[in-house]
């Protein structure tokens, strides 16, 4: 055995009755975390102590601490997965609040509030400053909020307030109903003059297909 | 340096991250741990699960050990309290136990039936108990007195240099000396099972 060796292993006793000097100890430690045949040795030495002392030698008390450091990796193991199901789930609730905050902001821009039916029991479909679309066709800002039931708004505003609650679809609906308000100005307001009727029609049809897809 | 800071040393690693740091912590205190657990708990397969779940315990709880006492003084308090734990559990089960005992520590009087094993394991320690006896007979006898004063009796060195008049290098290197000549023979044995 050579010197270098010896010297090591009786680091190993040293350090095995805590009495090690501080300048040997860390650099002992890190030998002792690469090295599987040093700490085969510091085992052997603990194990002679225990028979000395008579206490309970088996084999498996020799594979005792395999046991603890194989329990630890699988318990992190374990530990890990459900983190990673976390994240996905975090990730979801940012994409839908994130989703919400555009259909919200897509009904503001493109809410077509058609009309205000004040009465007890009206729900409020637009705030005071909400971009809204009359019943000429015409996008207007709300000066005050303005009521109005669902079965007299139009398609786009109906899909707004749908997608206020945060809906995961939200996004493709106001994109749909944004299509759809546009077909509905197209054939309906004053911009349809300029359109063949059967052309204008076709679009509605084909924007209805779509939004039921 | 002093077992404690040797120790808060190795549980500073393992707060870095670093989990062989604490393989060698358990390395270190198995022997001590698993012993005590037998006070409590007579199977030994028995205390070797609850001795494992005490270490893991530790494991997770070193985060928060604020080094306030000694690392062993903290594990003995975990294993303590997992062992009685344990029996708690116990005792919803089937009796399993030759009597009723209030408390651990009426237990004491299990530890003579420790001796009671498995034919296999009570081999294996004959078999290892023979060859350290006969390695340490036939040490010189300051290398005998060195390591019986420190394994069996638990002198420190500074303890030990006192009782046999030399310096602690002197007493350190005849630990070794003495652990090196009883490794020697027992390598045989014990190689491939720790």
């Amino acid at each position: 055995m050579s010197d270098v060796t010896r010297n090591i292993e009786e680091q190993l006793s040293a350090f095995l009755d805590g009495e090690l000097a501080e300048e040997e100890l860390s650099l002992l430690v890190r030998r002792l975390e690469r090295d599987d045949s040093l700490r085969g040795t510091l085992a052997r030495y603990a194990t002679v102590g225990s028979v000395l002392r008579r206490d309970p030698v088996s084999d498996a008390a020799l594979r005792f601490r395999h046991g603890v450091m194989a329990a630890i990796e699988n318990e992190e193991e374990t530990v890990a997965e459900p983190v990673e199901a976390v994240g996905s789930g975090r990730t979801r609730v940012v994409f839908a609040a994130a989703a919400a905050v555009i259909a919200v902001l897509g009904g503001v821009l493109l809410t077509g509030v058609d009309g205000q039916r004040p009465g007890a029991g009206a729900q409020p479909v637009a705030a005071a400053g909400d971009r809204i679309i009359d019943e000429a066709g015409m996008v207007r800002v709300a000066e005050t909020s303005e009521t109005g039931t669902i079965d007299r708004v139009g398609p786009a505003a109906r899909t707004a307030i749908a997608s206020e609650d945060g809906a995961p679809r939200t996004q493709r609906r106001m994109r749909l109903g944004r299509e759809r308000l546009t077909s509905y100005m197209i054939s309906h307001g004053e911009y349809s003059r300029g359109f063949p009727a059967a052309l204008a029609d076709s679009r509605v049809f084909i924007q209805q297909a779509s939004f039921e897809e | 340096m002093s077992d404690r800071a040797s120790d808060q040393l190795l549980v500073d690693r393992v707060r870095a991250g670093d989990k062989q740091a604490f393989d060698l912590l358990v390395l270190k205190y198995q022997h001590r741990i698993v012993k005590l657990i037998m006070r409590y708990v007579k199977d030994p397969a028995e205390a070797m699960d609850v001795s494992q779940e005490a270490f893991l315990k530790a494991y997770r709880a070193i985060p928060r050990f604020r080094g306030d006492s000694a690392f062993y003084t903290w594990m003995y308090r975990i294993a303590i309290n997992t062992a009685k734990n344990h029996l708690v559990a116990a005792r919803r089960r089937p009796l399993e136990y030759a009597s009723e005992i209030a408390e651990p520590e009426q237990f004491d009087w299990h530890m003579n039936l420790q001796d009671a094993d498995s034919p296999e394991r009570e081999a294996m320690g004959d078999e290892l108990r023979k060859i350290v006896e006969e390695t340490i007979a036939g040490l010189p006898d300051d290398l005998r007195s060195a390591i019986v004063l420190r394994e069996v009796d638990g002198l420190t060195y500074d303890e030990i240099a006192q009782v046999m008049e030399c310096p602690v290098g002197t007493v350190r290197s005849r630990i070794f000396r003495a652990r090196e000549a009883i490794d020697r023979n027992v390598r045989p044995v014990l190689d491939g099972k720790g």
